[in-house]
């Protein structure tokens, strides 16, 4: 390689953004070349201090807590549209506290809002295979119970992962799937657990559903509409029996 | 999430100059996020959020445009370390700190050289170094093509090396 097209490229090198060739090259040129060596060093040098020097901001620790749907309402919409949001909010609230007891209601809301996180998390899942031999055995270490893990690749779903969740103080399997353009995450915990299976019902556009299987209390979340994830759910169970 | 929200803080306070813009941007970001989920397609949900705070943020500093209110200014970069602990920098403890020393004044130096780049120099020097993003996940944040991401990167580096240049050679 010439020093002009190495010159070009030495961003890219820097950044470890060539295939093994060029990299091999520009290896080959800096240990001829002065110049372009002492701009690598350069780089190199710029990038230490700029990790050094930490100007990257830090997040104010209210935003961290950004949760559940309540929270996400209040921002929604400046002035009275976020007024009208709560108000809204209440309103549901108040909808949902005449059709069940506050305790299943917190429930369900409590399952909506882990799925809601795992949407954005990057911990939606912690262990990344879609094969079941892989996933059972890290929920059986990390959580000391084995939930069944379908695969359901059978009709184009496909699992995702799976990771470990905290819900109502119960540590429960959640494994992660893609149903279409939908998300589900079916949540697993056994069934002495003091947590029950929930009732089931929609909050902000999602859906629960609750099931049990052989030991096991089963939640599953997601947007897509409620038929589709009652189908969704019969799968499972079916495909979970052993 | 945290880690997603910290890079999305960070992008947010290079773009819109100031704490209060930079969380209600993030806020709004996810919010949008969360709207358009089922629009997301592939596997790399990080760069798709930033991509979101990216547009979000730039409309919020349109915003204060066109409210003749000066968004980016410098004298917080310089500053914020100092005046407020909750918005002092740096989230992560060094990694080595035998590997290299800096002095405050070319903490300061960068800083300000970092917000006195060009925007679309910035926001590529933002999502490379400190968030770590390849170019073809910055190509598709910012919504340009890879030689551009290249080019840019390039010149802000170009940029903040001789303004370091220039800060030792004052203080040799």
């Amino acid at each position: 390689m010439t020093h002009d097209e190495v010159s070009r490229l030495l961003d890219a090198y820097v950044d470890q953004e060539l295939d093994p060739v060029l990299t091999a090259g520009i290896d080959r040129h800096l240990g001829e070349c002065g110049i372009c060596a002492e701009f690598v060093a350069s780089r190199r040098g710029l990038r230490a201090r700029l990790r050094a020097s930490q100007i990257r901001f830090r997040m104010p620790p209210e935003l961290t807590r950004w949760v559940g749907p309540e929270q996400r309402a209040r921002y929604a919409a400046p002035g009275w549209m976020r007024a009208a949001a709560v108000a809204a909010v209440f309103l549901m609230a108040g909808f949902f506290l005449g059709q069940y007891t506050s305790r299943t209601d917190d429930l369900n809301a409590q399952f909506v809002n882990a799925h809601a996180r795992s949407l954005l998390a990057d911990g939606a899942v912690e262990v990344t295979s879609s094969d079941h031999h892989t996933v059972k055995p890290w929920f059986a270490q990390k959580l000391l119970f084995s939930p069944p893990v379908p695969e359901l690749d059978d009709r184009g779903d496909r699992l995702l992962g799976g990771r470990a969740d905290l819900i109502a103080k119960v540590r429960m399997a959640a494994m992660v799937y893609r149903h279409g353009n939908h998300l589900v995450n079916v949540f697993v915990w056994p069934e002495a657990s003091v947590v029950g299976k929930p009732p089931g019902g929609d909050l902000n556009g999602f859906h629960v559903l609750g099931a049990r299987i052989g030991g096991f209390n089963v939640a599953l979340v997601s947007d897509m509409n409620p038929d589709e994830l009652a189908v969704f759910r019969d799968r499972w169970v079916a495909q979970a029996k052993p | 999430m945290r880690p997603y929200l910290a890079a999305a803080y960070n992008l947010a306070c290079w773009i819109t100059g100031n704490p209060t813009d930079a969380q209600d941007v993030v806020q709004e970001a996810m919010l949008r996020a969360f709207r358009f989920f089922d629009d997301f397609r592939g596997d790399n949900l990080r760069a798709w959020l930033l991509k979101i705070v990216r547009n979000t943020a730039l409309s919020a500093r349109a915003v204060n445009r066109a409210a003749g209110r000066v968004p980016l200014q410098p004298e917080w970069f310089e500053s914020v370390a100092s005046t407020d602990a909750r918005w002092s920098l740096g989230s992560e403890p060094p990694g080595d700190p035998a590997l290299i020393s800096i002095t405050e004044e070319e903490v300061a130096a960068l800083r300000r050289a970092i917000a006195n780049l060009g925007a679309e120099f910035r926001e590529v020097l933002i999502l490379r170094e400190f968030e770590d993003f390849s170019y073809r996940e910055i190509a598709a944040i910012t919504g340009s093509p890879i030689g551009t991401v290249m080019s840019r990167l390039s010149r802000a580096r170009d940029e903040l090396t001789r303004v370091m240049r220039d800060e030792r050679g004052e203080k040799p």
